[in-house]
């Protein structure tokens, strides 16, 4: 091994960590990987040496002349004259070693001061984290070597995972990234899409096609107005309706916004629906509500419940996703599928009934033993479909089936990816259930004890990290990867759909604008000082 | 807190006589009203501080001692020199003695060997010092050159000191010819000289005073800058011998030299015939900034151009302040603050010191391994290092 020297370890060492002092020129940065060559762990009776991978956690310059008890007259006298030599020491923790089996195991034996600390070569890192580079799901590299390729356990994702970071983290470019590679492997995946962020996987960011783009459909409300991307600029999209006629009426009422304290309205939809046969649709609702309404046989309390019902389910008159065919659930559970169903644009009550029914009906479906394949179900802005009971908001329609795949989904073959930039509002029932996580830059305290509460792989030194993460910086933890790992995400080809607008360039537009407008303004002055002067 | 009562009671009783001690008390003596005119007239402003010399070093020591418990006594002296930029240039002194019974003679030897590496490690490194160099050494050179004109009590080791006088008088001759100007500074300086050569220009023959230099300034100029009028040093410290030491090197040997080895006696005549012939030393204090300390400045009068010897000057004479302006100018602008009197000597006294724990840890065990014997202290006496 040609290895590139670190330092040397000194002082108080245990088996977790350790302090090694090295110099300006080669001290090791933050997060850098190291290794301890010859650690001699116990077995047994005896001893074998074996390599210990380490993280540098913290690193120290210090000065013993330029100290911070020295007014600024006497440090410039000192440094004027004299370059005081700065010393550094780091402090790194221990993440293990690798076993015969490649398993990473935590040392009992500690390392002994004085023993030679080593920059990590990249073999090793790639070997430690990775459980097969060749069949897992690439997603980066590690965050401080870029030359160390990071992949996913494919069967990490027999547990569900959660994709927690603030907003603009880079959370759904993560998540498109694993798609893109998740469905050659044959995954059957289904997209949950408020934001229309996944719309755009057809295309790579340079306008051709990705290799995916024949597997991807994208399914679309039709007629909806100012979408940010047109049908064909996403390549062409199915169109997504509801059969109404198909909803029962806790569905209708929920859809319409009726709420469940409001029984007699709820019954009066029910009472009408009952009237109605074949294929109908909110119309022929009103109309049957309105013929109760109007019966002088109905008593007065349910023909007032009867009008008032026609208010909400009027409303849905503007929804403009109904139709006479639902998606046929057998196209989205089909092999090698990308199914993106794009929720932008609808109000609040339908996306939530979407995500409802499309649970429902995979569920129904897995239940039965006819789901064939594993579903991926990928749920962005999971907070707002599975909220937490401390969440402050009306808890939705798709709340219960969310929980309820949550808690038993992986034994029938459905797996959630849980997007959220809220872990704190989002339900605990479903976020502890997320065996892996991939923890992006998170901030906000209340969040961030909400991850240290559901995650077990998160230990305190990772947890500290959160907040210092950047953009596309990710720490994946349970079963994704051999230990906790910190990634750069890198490598995506297809599209975004949601990302950031480039604001500087939109208002350069608009101050182009703003002093065109100006510019004119002076011309006409000019014209009537012209006419006047005439 | 207990004898907190007892303490003040005592205070309380001596009160006046402590207060004379700082000079509290009201009725100043007439000495002290002639002092205070004194120093008036030889205080001087400082002149604008400027870097004067090319290049600025700056050297001092530190130094360790235990005893083993088989009796043996080991001395750790190291010095450091250090320069302008990241100059620096280590020297070590390692040394076992055995059967030393007396404490003084202890402190005695290790104080001659710092003062010894100190010189010799501006003589390692002179020849690489550009001209117009300065050098600082902690400490002041009058006092190290003048002091121990006798014999060290220490077998093997009698004629220890006359190593020391020999290295400065190669010292000094070596900053004249490599034009290097060679300063002592110390921090804190117990001298009377300046109150006793104030006091004879008024008549007054006072070999000893009662006051230090330093207590003078703290009590009339510690608000002020300044430095006072430089005085050439001579036979000052040295009156009774200077003639024996060159008219009878011999004789003067025989008496405080007399249990030198043999194969050392006609170098050691050398060496203190030439003591009288060492350049004088001219020494002045300095206030570089209101409230701080005064420090005590020793050049060699060669450094400064002055053709005098010790025996030229008896026992000392004042100078024209401006003969220091230069030196004085270079401190002024090495001032930092009340921790940082010097910046380099600063530096230099962090570089080097000794910590009781690289002695008890570090130095003990490597000199264990080296002789391959275990190293065990004697639990009756603890030193720490210096
Ligand atoms: N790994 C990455 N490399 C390069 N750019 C990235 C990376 N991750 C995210 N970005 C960019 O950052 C912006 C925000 O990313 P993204 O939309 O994925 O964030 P998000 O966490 O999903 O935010 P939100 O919570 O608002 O949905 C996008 O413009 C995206 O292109
Ligand atoms: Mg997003």
């Amino acid at each position: 091994m040609n290895l590139r020297k670190a330092g040397y370890v000194v002082g108080e060492v245990d088996t977790t960590r350790f302090t090694f002092v090295s110099d300006i020129e080669s001290f090791p940065p933050r997060y850098e990987y190291l290794v301890i060559p010859n650690v001699d762990e116990r077995e047994g009776i005896g001893k074998k040496p074996v390599v210990v991978l380490a993280q540098v956690n913290r690193i120290i310059n210090y000065s013993d002349i330029l100290g911070e008890g020295l007014s600024l007259d006497e440090l410039e006298s000192i440094i004027n004259r004299y370059t005081a030599t700065t010393k550094v020491f780091g402090e790194a923790k221990i993440l293990g070693y690798l076993n015969r089996r490649g398993e990473v195991i935590m040392p009992r034996s500690a390392a002994v001061p004085g023993q030679e600390v080593f920059i990590a070569p990249s073999d090793l890192l790639e070997r430690f984290f990775t459980k097969d580079i060749r069949s897992g799901i690439p997603i980066g590299t590690l965050i401080t070597r870029d030359e160390v390729k990071v992949a996913l356990d494919p069967n990490g994702f027999r547990r569900h995972v959660a994709v927690i970071a603030q907003t603009g983290a880079g959370k759904s470019y993560l998540v498109g990234l694993m798609l893109e590679n998740l469905l050659p492997l044959g995954a059957t995946v289904i997209v949950l899409d408020p934001n229309s962020d996944y719309v755009m996987m057809r295309r790579t960011g340079d306008g051709g096609a990705t290799a995916i783009a024949d597997d991807l459909v994208v399914y679309r409300p039709p007629g909806l107005k100012g979408r940010r991307y047109s049908d064909q600029e996403v390549g062409g999209a199915e169109p997504y309706t509801i059969d109404f006629s198909k909803l029962n009426a806790g569905q209708v009422c929920d859809v319409a916004g009726i709420s469940s304290r409001w029984a007699v309205i709820r019954e009066a939809v029910g009472d009408a629906l009952g009237q109605l046969q074949g294929i109908y649709g909110p119309p022929q609702l009103i109309e049957a509500l309105e013929r109760i309404a109007l019966n002088p046989a109905t008593d007065a309390r349910k023909a007032k419940a009867a009008m008032s019902a026609t208010t909400y389910i009027r409303r849905l008159l503007n929804y403009k996703i109904w139709g006479s065919q639902d998606i046929p659930l057998g196209e989205l559970v089909k092999p090698k599928r990308l199914s993106v169903i794009d929720l932008a644009g609808l109000q609040r009550n339908v996306s939530e009934y979407i995500v409802q029914k499309t649970l429902d009906d995979v569920w129904g479906l897995a239940v039965t033993g006819s789901l064939e394949y594993p579903v991926f179900i990928v749920l962005e802005e999971a907070h707002n479909f599975a909220p937490g009971s401390g969440a402050g908001q009306r808890s939705g329609s798709s709340l219960g089936i969310i929980e309820r795949i949550a808690a038993e989904g992986r034994k029938f073959g459905i797996f959630l990816l849980v997007v959220t930039q809220r872990p704190n509002k989002i339900s605990s029932n479903v976020l502890s259930q997320c065996n892996s996580q991939i923890i992006m830059r998170l901030t906000n305290p209340e969040d961030m004890s909400a991850v240290r509460r559901s995650s077990e792989g998160l230990s305190e030194d990772l947890f500290n990290d959160l907040p210092g993460l950047n953009k596309g910086e990710a720490i994946v933890v349970g079963e994704l990867t051999k230990v906790p790992t910190m990634v750069r995400v890198t490598g995506r080809r297809s599209g975004e759909g949601g990302s950031d607008i480039d604001l500087e360039e939109a208002l350069r537009g608009a101050l182009k604008a703003y002093e065109l407008a100006k510019k004119m303004k002076p011309e006409e002055d000019d014209d009537k000082e012209y006419k006047t002067r005439w | 807190m207990k004898f907190i009562g007892e303490f003040v009671q005592e205070i309380d009783k001596k009160k006046t006589s402590f207060q004379q001690l700082f000079g509290l008390d009201e009725k100043q003596s007439k000495l002290e009203s002639i002092l205070k005119e004194e120093l008036e007239s030889h205080w001087h402003p400082l002149p604008e501080p400027r870097n004067v010399f090319t290049e600025e070093y700056s050297v001092d020591s530190s130094s360790a001692s235990r005893t083993l418990s088989n009796g043996i006594d080991f001395f750790i002296i190291r010095a450091l020199m250090l320069g302008t930029g990241n100059y620096n240039k280590p020297k070590l002194r390692f040394e076992m003695v055995k059967g030393i019974r007396d404490y003084n003679v202890i402190t005695g030897f290790e104080r001659i060997l710092r003062d010894l590496i100190e010189i010799e490690i501006v003589l390692d490194n002179i020849e690489e010092l550009p001209e117009n160099s300065i050098v600082l050494i902690d400490g002041n050179l009058y006092g190290r050159f003048t002091h121990l004109l006798q014999e060290l009590h220490l077998r093997g080791w009698h004629h220890l000191p006359l190593v020391l006088l020999d290295a400065m008088q190669r010292l000094f001759e070596a900053c004249v010819e490599r034009k290097v100007m060679l300063v002592g500074v110390s921090k804190f300086s117990k001298t009377r000289v300046v109150t006793a050569a104030m006091l004879s220009e008024r008549g007054y023959d006072v070999a000893d005073p009662d006051h230090l230099d330093v207590e003078l300034l703290y009590r009339w100029k510690h608000r002020e800058t300044g430095y006072t009028t430089p005085l050439l040093l001579g036979e000052y410290a040295v009156e009774k011998e200077v003639k024996n030491m060159y008219g009878d090197p011999d004789g003067y040997r025989r008496r405080f030299f007399n249990n030198i080895d043999p194969s050392r006696r006609e170098w050691a005549n050398g060496v203190i015939e030439g003591i009288p012939s060492s350049p004088a030393i001219v020494m002045f204090h300095m206030i570089p900034k209101g409230g701080a300390q005064p420090m005590r400045v020793d050049i060699p009068a060669c450094s400064l151009g002055i053709d005098k010897k010790i025996m030229d000057v008896t026992p000392f004479e004042f100078m024209e302040p401006h003969t220091v302006t230069d030196v004085a100018k270079q401190l002024t602008a090495d001032f930092g603050g009340r921790d940082v009197y010097n910046a380099l000597l600063y530096v230099v006294d962090r570089e080097v010191r000794l910590g009781v724990k690289a002695v008890d840890t570090v130095y003990k065990s490597v000199l264990g391994q080296e002789l391959g014997v275990p190293i065990e202290y004697d639990r009756s006496s603890r030193r720490f290092a210096r």
